[in-house]
């Protein structure tokens, strides 16, 4: 070796052709990789199970006009709004299409930072898509958004311990008292811990009371009698001991791990429980006693003879204001969410379709056997506050109502008030 | 003096004094000259990289300005100090960070003194541990921080068993100071080392032979000679433990009124693109990093060899 090593130091135009031809290779990759085409940077929900799949397909539908590049965002939801806005703000032209949860759309079209779509394109991307998830993608009459999948909770129970499912909260709180009272296993599963999904619980109760955080234009908050008989269910619930005894450290994983482990009666969660507890019950036999003895259900009436008007969950696309690309985004972000991909993300990552069309595929209902319900509860979902604000508000809205046994309805309902108005004139301090 | 003996001889005396007296202040002149351009590159690379953010920091703090509402910029003087110093969520994590700072400071100081006094005396193997107390310094905080996170993870940590110690307040807090004094505990120890070897044996002999023991020695003697460096050392981890963000960041990243200063200016900053109240949030941060400053500086200052002479 040493030898060898000497000669090669004694000519130094043995390095220089070898670097020469290093960086020719490099240059000739390097060329190749960008022969012209257009390149679409899609920014999440691409870690999705299947999705390098539906990039593939898409671009080979594309025809060479445009080539979609898949990037990685941070797992969790505020990490990934931190770094569009960090980039959004500093007007990075390198995002093309934005994979978007469905709360975002007022605040990102408020900053300019995403484009409205042309009467054309709107038309396009409402097509053959269930209305919530529309109204999701809408910011004061205007489309932002291409819907891409939606989501929403339902009741799971155990038809061993109350064959029919309870068809209103109050219900539901007094079979489990007496499941209770039996001897059984009784406890309710809700996300109480203070993050993101307990304003989703929290936004369901307040909606199916008829009531909502901020006004339509997001310059009022808007609490009244409808607050107060929110609050005050929430922390009926709460105090009742029929939540589990970490309801203010829940969050989907533990609702879940709960109805799992077989503690909990009933569990109110997203759709993904189905498929979560059918692959554990491959493997683990407690997982398997609880997957053979599951059901769901509509989620419960908070009025009685009102169905429940539950949260919307979901991702929209959106067009960057600084991307170099719109139209090719435009049409990339149609393919990724064609009615044949939704039925892939669907069956793949769990995606629950904003597509109408999807629901009729018998290889959907198959695997989605809740489909009916999903459906009818879609039609009537609201969405979380509307406002550029909903960030904050969210933050000020789970810290509030923390721990969930602590809410006193009327002064709780007059800190509310107070903070969100703040937020609103752009006064409020997130904590 | 003046360098006169390098005149010409035919020139009288006061003649080539003056003539070099020139000479020497031209040298001079350039000398500074050179020395400004010298230092300009960095003057200019500190005004962009420290002045030109400070100076907007605290511009955008008179403003209502969010980057959500970027149309709604107003102008409203004190306006968000008034919100800011008016809000409970301000002055507990200002309570926090207080906390934290003073609590960690004094069990890095007393740790730091008793790891370098040890390090000061050991005899075998002083290589070693010597770099072996440096470890826990060497490590990258977020590393570090994510380690004692999943130690006090429940069911997952071999520190937390079946409790959950992050998902309180009181434990929170203690861990946080915990991973902060393990982490900064060599740094501290670092300089107290070099404190320490400033003092002379010699007389620490002479108290040994007055009769002074262990730790009068250590209390009457070293201590007031190692008093600087005690005091920098002070110095340095009190206004790092008062921007502290990492290490609360990763292990509660401010749940559970955890927060620190730092991380409620982070929050409205650059979570809530409040960049009003943020700037407000930061330029208070740096006045109370100034007001400690000049505390300590004051004390560093009486306590300086050389300017404490008259009190011994």
């Amino acid at each position: 070796m040493e030898p060898r090593f000497r000669k090669a130091r004694s000519r130094p135009w043995q390095h220089f052709a070898a670097l020469s031809a290093v960086g020719a290779l490099a240059f000739g990759l390097v060329s190749c990789a960008s022969d012209d085409t257009v390149v679409v940077n899609v920014y999440g929900g691409t870690a999705a199970a299947g999705f390098d799949r539906i990039i593939a397909s898409c671009n080979e539908a594309a025809e060479g006009r445009y080539r979609i590049q898949g990037n990685l965002l941070p797992a969790d939801a505020d990490s990934q709004r931190e770094q569009f806005v960090r980039r959004l703000a500093s007007r990075d032209s390198g995002m093309d299409l934005l994979g978007m949860d469905v709360t975002w759309t007022a605040e990102f079209a408020e900053a300019g930072w995403i484009r409205e779509l042309t009467a054309e394109q709107a038309e396009l991307a409402t097509a053959d898509i269930l209305q919530p998830p529309i109204d999701t993608a809408t910011w004061q009459d205007r489309l932002y958004g291409i819907p891409k999948h939606t989501n929403v909770q339902l009741l799971w129970y155990r038809p061993s311990l109350t064959p029919q499912p309870p068809r209103t909260w109050d219900e539901m709180l007094e079979m489990a008292a007496e499941l209770r009272d039996r001897g059984e296993i009784y406890q309710i599963g809700f996300t109480g811990a203070r993050y993101e999904g307990y304003v989703v619980g929290f936004n369901t109760l307040l909606n199916s009371f008829g009531g909502d955080l901020v006004n339509e234009d997001s310059t009022e908050a808007t609490i009244d009698e409808n607050t107060l008989q929110a609050l005050e269910l929430m922390s009926r619930f709460a105090t009742s001991g029929l939540a589990s005894a970490s309801l203010s450290n829940a969050q989907e994983p533990e609702v879940f791990a709960e109805f799992q482990q077989g503690r909990s009666a009933f569990s109110l969660n997203w759709p993904y429980v189905l498929s979560a507890m059918r692959a554990a019950a491959e493997t683990d036999a407690q997982s398997r006693s609880v997957y053979e003895d599951m059901a769901f259900a509509q989620y419960p009436e908070v009025v009685p003879g009102e169905p429940a008007r539950v949260t919307l969950g979901g991702m929209n696309y959106a067009i960057s204001t600084f991307s170099e690309h719109p139209e090719e985004a435009f049409d990339a972000a149609m393919c990724l969410r064609s009615p044949e991909h939704q039925l892939w993300a669907a069956l793949d990552a769990g995606d629950v379709p904003a597509n109408v069309t999807v629901y009729d595929d018998p290889e959907f209902q198959d695997a989605y056997p809740m489909y009916e319900i999903l459906l009818e509860q879609l039609e009537i979902a609201v969405p979380r506050p509307k406002t550029p604000f909903y960030q904050n508000i969210s933050t000020i809205v789970s810290s509030t109502l923390s721990p969930p046994a602590a809410i006193d309805p009327e002064a709780t309902a007059d800190e509310l008030r107070d903070r969100i108005q703040d937020t609103l004139e752009g006064r409020g301090i997130l904590p | 003096m003046t360098t006169s003996s390098a005149g010409p001889a035919a020139l009288g005396a006061d003649a080539g004094t003056a003539i070099a007296k020139q000479r020497h202040s031209e040298g001079k002149r350039a000398e500074r000259r050179l020395g400004l351009l010298l230092c300009a590159p960095a003057i200019i690379v500190m005004l962009a990289v420290a002045a030109y953010p400070l100076v907007y920091a605290v511009w955008l703090s008179f403003f209502r300005a969010d980057l959500r509402t970027p149309d709604d910029q107003e102008f409203i003087g004190l306006g968000n100090y008034i919100t800011v110093l008016s809000s409970p969520i301000w002055w507990n994590a200002f309570g926090v960070t207080m906390f934290i700072t003073v609590i960690g400071t004094f069990f890095q100081l007393v740790l730091g003194m008793l790891l370098a006094i040890v390090m000061h005396r050991t005899i075998i193997g002083r290589g070693l541990v010597r770099t072996s107390a440096l470890v826990p310094y060497a490590i990258v905080t977020v590393v570090a921080a994510f380690s004692w996170r999943f130690a006090w993870t429940q069911n997952l940590g071999w520190l937390a068993g079946e409790s959950a110690p992050l998902t309180d307040r009181w434990s929170s807090l203690w861990i946080i100071i915990l991973s902060e004094v393990w982490k900064t505990v060599p740094f501290m120890a670092l300089l107290l080392m070099a404190g320490l070897a400033l003092v002379p044996e010699d007389l620490l002999k002479a108290a040994s032979m007055d009769g002074a023991n262990a730790w009068q020695r250590f209390w009457r003697v070293t201590v007031p000679i190692i008093k600087p460096a005690i005091l920098v050392a002070l110095l340095f981890r009190t206004l790092d433990s008062f921007r502290i963000f990492d290490n609360i960041f990763v292990l509660t990243s401010g749940a559970n009124d955890t927060a620190s200063v730092s991380i409620l200016a982070y929050n409205n900053l650059i979570r809530g693109l409040n960049l009003g109240i943020g700037s407000t949030m930061s330029v208070l941060i740096f006045i109370s990093i100034a007001i400690i400053a000049f505390i300590y500086i004051k004390l560093f200052g009486a306590a300086a060899p050389g300017a404490g002479d008259d009190r011994r």
